[in-house]
């Protein structure tokens, strides 16, 4: 956490006195050196020499967190916290314990006091947009616009805000977001990049290729960047460009295998079965686990009539992935092609089988999504009691619970609406919005 | 000078100069004005993503062939809507007369597809219509008015009807017939697609739906049907199902039945005689795409592509996966050329529906035709509106993809496509429908081979001779392979005559027909350049 001791400056560094120093000026003088564990040292003897100096226990709770004592830190924080009300580092400092420890909705109430008490600090502010979003929490959105009104020179902080309405649904608005940041800063390529991603998984492939090649033609890409712009530009329908793409990723990172496979996949799809075969061989030899590269590497050799490798392969990547269906598929065709029916129909069998199966659960989680999204659809038109039935109908599952705790609320029905939170919190504890959740309808369930 | 740039004028776009032939909508010029209406709504209900097809029939006999449209309208259908569909009747001088009203064709109802065929052998072609809700057979009275027979005949089909084909499945001289049905939507009600936060909808995808059956009738002989469809061996395949058709894949001389589905593997049905079917699906490999995945299938065509005697089969599918061709190996065993082949890869950023193969330039090689456009209003990638795609086969195993024409520049939202000759002239001409757009007729102009033209007559096989297999021995030593379908494609069905494309040679040696009933007729020495009647021999 280098950050710490740029923080640590800032917060409760003072001018060096004139006489020997004190265990707090000391372990101050070691947290800024970046030197944690004497740090922690000094500074324990300070807080022994004054049990109620907010200063020493916030300096404490920064030297434990590099060393990862998190539980330390927080419980650190948490008396400089009490000793220093009024202070807003000590605040801070314990919400970034907080943080680290995974409290998050604990740690933006800190945050919320050190803006309290010193407003329109961009680091509190950058911690509370963070934890917020992390609790996906309805003020995330305005606190980043806060944020970056106050630096409007990091692009990170548009990127950050984007990712937060895209994660929450609201695409439209995360993409103006990147659309004003990209053409704020044209010369950012992680931007470009982060944009691109964001595109192709809406499945915007023509808008995701436009923003990935801008990327790419700012900064060199990454692997899996270039993997990506050559999916996308497949499904954009540009596949010279793509085999333009993947043919420069193999040549910029020659031991990427998943590269490799990607270049040689789209080579066989296209026809180009001779070509395809040495990066699809490549591939196969840098990961030889894997069953799909097995199963691809054996399509290429069947269509370049080595049947007789292509059967191995296929065995390989069934050896490797017993129920990967298309490996079924393959060999039994092959099998069937060498005229050996019998063994051929088995495989075939076998795929019809698992396709049978893959097709039914694949199915069945898109019809628990979409009854799921009705059941939303009439919660946010306002038709709460039908929202309640059809959640209710659902299997319990966190979604479905808190659903029903958000119609029942609606409803006036808070103490069964704080029950279904209980429920869907112990299905999901690490949920922060669930935690945010219960903690407001407990707060309105308590009495005045 | 003056002449020069008049020729220069009158020419091939430049972007049409190495076509072997060009193709000009004159839809509008020959009166046929229609404009689909898909009915679409805010509810986004998934029936009105489908569009519709068409179907080719020469109802009044007078050797021109008409054109019926299938609309679909509000859903559910209102007595209000305008929406309709249309019979034209062909001027025989490229134009087309609206006669629906003098036909009786004015039912409503929420249109998918139409199959013409006779069933009764009265020698008056009938129509079958498919609908979301209410498929209707219409009997040609023979006077150029049609009579709803659904109910008398027992041919109500599945509630959502989709593609439909006619056959003769057990010899007996009547035509059978195939309803396909797309999918089961009683849970529609339950589900949201979309936005839940805003409430704004999009289509759900086929998954969301249960697979049901389709429904194969056999035909009578006198005006009614019996319902056959588990008797015969289909009672297992479900399926979501938007394309269909029947032909004699092994050549045993009893048509197969190929049934294309919507992201569930399709099925091939041999016919194993007196009505009863057996599924080779899976040792066809015909079922899946060529890494075992099922495809978003939609239109189907079949036709000998490699000359080889032997009927191959081409699926039109969704975006992201090419366009299929399964070569028939002979035995009920196909390979998958869609890659090799360079059938497939143009076609993969296309949302795919209408399939046809067609001889565009009569050098005999089946070319193909493919009607474009996505189901989604705004989808996430790409346009909604799409060109449509022409295939030329180079006689040689491979494919090329070139538009030849305006029409092929301009994107629509293509569904269902149906090909005849309607002026004549002895080259294929294009019908399509497209979704919420106008039909179009794709005129085929340009310079072309030698052709010719068969109409077949059926005396103990059905009246139309579909079914039938037709071999055409050139004096060059060709050997040209064709078959009679009734009902392919995208809910469609073409003209039912044969063309022959034959390039350079201006004569058939020998003509060999293979009738349904199984009688083998051959007829020497046919000129080029003209359409020949050729009745059953008795």
């Amino acid at each position: 956490m280098p950050f710490l001791a740029a923080l640590f400056l800032t917060i409760f560094h003072r001018a060096a006195p004139e006489t020997a120093p004190t265990p707090l000026e000391l372990g101050e003088k070691l947290l800024q050196q970046r030197q944690y564990a004497k740090a922690e040292v000094e500074l324990r003897r300070a807080v022994e020499a004054d049990p109620s100096s907010a200063r020493a226990h916030g300096n404490l709770a920064l030297a434990l967190l590099p060393q990862r004592k998190v539980k330390d830190a927080v419980a650190e924080g948490r008396l400089a916290a009490a000793f220093g009300p009024n202070s807003p580092e000590a605040h801070f400092i314990y919400g970034l314990a907080l943080s680290a420890d995974g409290k998050t909705l604990e740690a933006a109430r800190q945050y919320e006091q050190t803006l309290a008490l010193k407003p329109d600090q961009a680091r509190p502010l950058a911690a509370l947009a963070a934890a917020y979003a992390a609790a996906e929490d309805p003020r995330t959105a305005d606190t980043y616009r806060k944020l970056i009104a106050l630096a409007p020179n990091d692009p990170r902080l548009r990127a950050e805000l984007a990712e937060f309405l895209w994660r929450t649904q609201k695409t439209a608005d995360g993409n103006d977001v990147m659309t004003k940041a990209t053409r704020d800063f044209p010369s950012d390529a992680d931007l470009l990049r982060r944009f691109g991603r964001a595109l192709a998984e809406q499945e915007r492939f023509e808008d995701a290729m436009k923003a990935l090649e801008a990327s790419r033609a700012l900064a060199a890409l990454d692997a899996a960047t270039f993997a990506l712009l050559g999916q996308v530009q497949v499904r954009a329908g540009q596949t010279g460009r793509a085999l333009d793409t993947l043919e420069a990723g193999t040549a910029a990172f020659p031991s990427d295998p998943d590269l490799a496979h990607d270049l040689g996949r789209l080579l066989l799809a296209e026809g180009r079965v001779e070509e395809s075969l040495p990066p699809l061989e490549k591939a196969a030899r840098a990961r030889p686990t894997s069953a799909v590269f097995q199963l691809d590497l054996g399509r290429a050799l069947e269509r370049t009539g080595k049947l007789e490798a292509a059967e191995a392969a296929y065995r390989r990547a069934l050896a490797l992935a017993p129920s990967l269906p298309g490996a079924h598929y393959s060999l039994g065709r092959l099998l069937q092609r060498e005229g050996k029916k019998e063994e051929a129909d088995q495989e075939l069998a076998a795929h019809r089988a698992l396709y049978e199966r893959a097709r039914q659960l694949a199915a069945d989680a898109q019809v628990n999504d979409s009854e799921i999204s009705r059941a939303w659809a009439d919660l946010y038109a306002g038709k709460a009691s039908e929202a309640l039935a059809r959640f209710k109908g659902l299997h319990e599952t966190p979604e479905s619970l808190t659903g029903q705790a958000l119609a029942l609320q609606r409803l006036g029905r808070n103490a069964e609406a704080e029950k279904a939170l209980d429920r869907a919190h112990a299905l999901a504890p690490d949920d922060a919005r669930i935690e945010l959740l219960l903690a407001a309808a407990r707060s309105q369930a308590s009495p005045p | 000078m003056i002449f020069a740039l008049l020729w220069a004028f009158a020419g091939p776009a430049p972007a049409d100069a190495d076509c072997p032939a060009v193709f000009a909508d004159v839809a509008d010029k020959a009166g046929l004005r229609f404009q689909h209406d898909p009915g679409a709504t805010a509810a986004h209900r998934l029936p009105e993503v489908f569009g519709s097809g068409l179907a080719w029939l020469d109802y009044d006999n007078d050797g021109w062939m008409d054109l019926y449209v299938v609309d679909s309208g509000p859903l559910p259908p209102t007595r209000l809507s305008k929406a309709r569909d249309r019979l034209f009747h062909n001027n025989r001088d490229g134009t087309f007369t609206d006669v629906t009203e003098k036909a009786g064709l004015t039912d409503g109802g929420y249109g998918m597809g139409a199959v013409a065929a006779d069933y009764d052998n009265d020698g008056f072609v009938d129509l079958y219509v498919t609908r979301y809700r209410g498929n209707a057979l219409y009997h040609n009275n023979g006077d150029g008015t049609f009579t709803d027979v659904t109910a008398k005949a027992g041919v109500p089909g599945p509630p959502w009807g989709t593609a439909a084909a006619w056959a003769d499945i057990d010899g007996d001289g009547f035509l059978d017939l195939f309803v396909g049905q797309y999918a089961d939507d009683a849970r529609d009600k339950s589900l949201f697609c979309g936005e839940p936060s805003t409430g704004v909808r999009e289509y759900c995808p086929p998954l969301l739906y249960d697979a049901t059956l389709s429904v194969l009738y056999h035909n009578n002989g006198n005006g009614t049907f019996t319902d056959t469809t588990r008797a015969a061996g289909l009672g297992k395949a479900l399926g979501k199902t938007l394309g269909a058709v029947f032909v004699d894949v092994d050549l045993d001389g009893k048509p197969d039945l190929y049934i294309v589905n919507d992201e569930v593997l399709n099925y091939l049905f041999r016919n194993l005689g007196g009505g009863r079917f057996e599924d080779i699906t899976v040792t066809s490999g015909t079922g899946f795409g060529l890494d075992g995945e099922p495809q978003g299938g939609m239109g189907v065509d079949a036709g000998d592509l490699d000359a080889d005697g032997l009927p191959d089969i081409v699926v039109a599918n969704f975006e992201s996966e090419t366009d299929e061709y399964y070569r028939n190996l002979g035995g009920g065993v196909f390979e998958d050329l869609s890659v090799s082949s360079g059938f497939g890869p143009p076609t993969r950023p296309f949302v795919k529906f209408g399939l046809n193969l067609l001889d565009a330039d009569n050098d005999g090689n089946l070319d193909a035709f493919v009607a474009n456009g996505h189901i989604f209003d705004r989808p996430k990638s790409g346009a909604r509106a799409q060109r449509p795609m022409l295939l030329w086969n180079d006689g040689h195993g491979r494919f090329r993809e070139k538009g030849c024409g305006d029409p092929f520049r301009r994107a629509l939202v293509g569904r269902g496509s149906a090909i005849a000759d309607y002026d004549n002239d002895g080259d294929p001409d294009i019908a399509v429908s497209n979704s919420g757009g106008p039909l179009q007729l794709l005129r085929n102009d340009g310079a072309h081979g030698h052709w010719l033209g068969i109409q077949l007559a059926g005396t103990k096989s059905n009246r139309q001779g579909i079914g039938a297999r037709l071999v055409a021995e050139t004096p060059g030593g060709r050997r040209l392979t064709r078959f009679v379908l009734a009902g392919s494609s995208y809910l469609s069905s073409s003209d039912p005559r044969v063309l022959f494309g034959l390039g350079a040679e201006t004569s058939v040696r020998k003509l060999t027909i293979t009738w349904p009933s199984g009688i083998v007729q051959t007829v020497d020495d046919l000129p080029a350049g003209k359409y020949v009647r050729i009745e059953e021999k008795k």
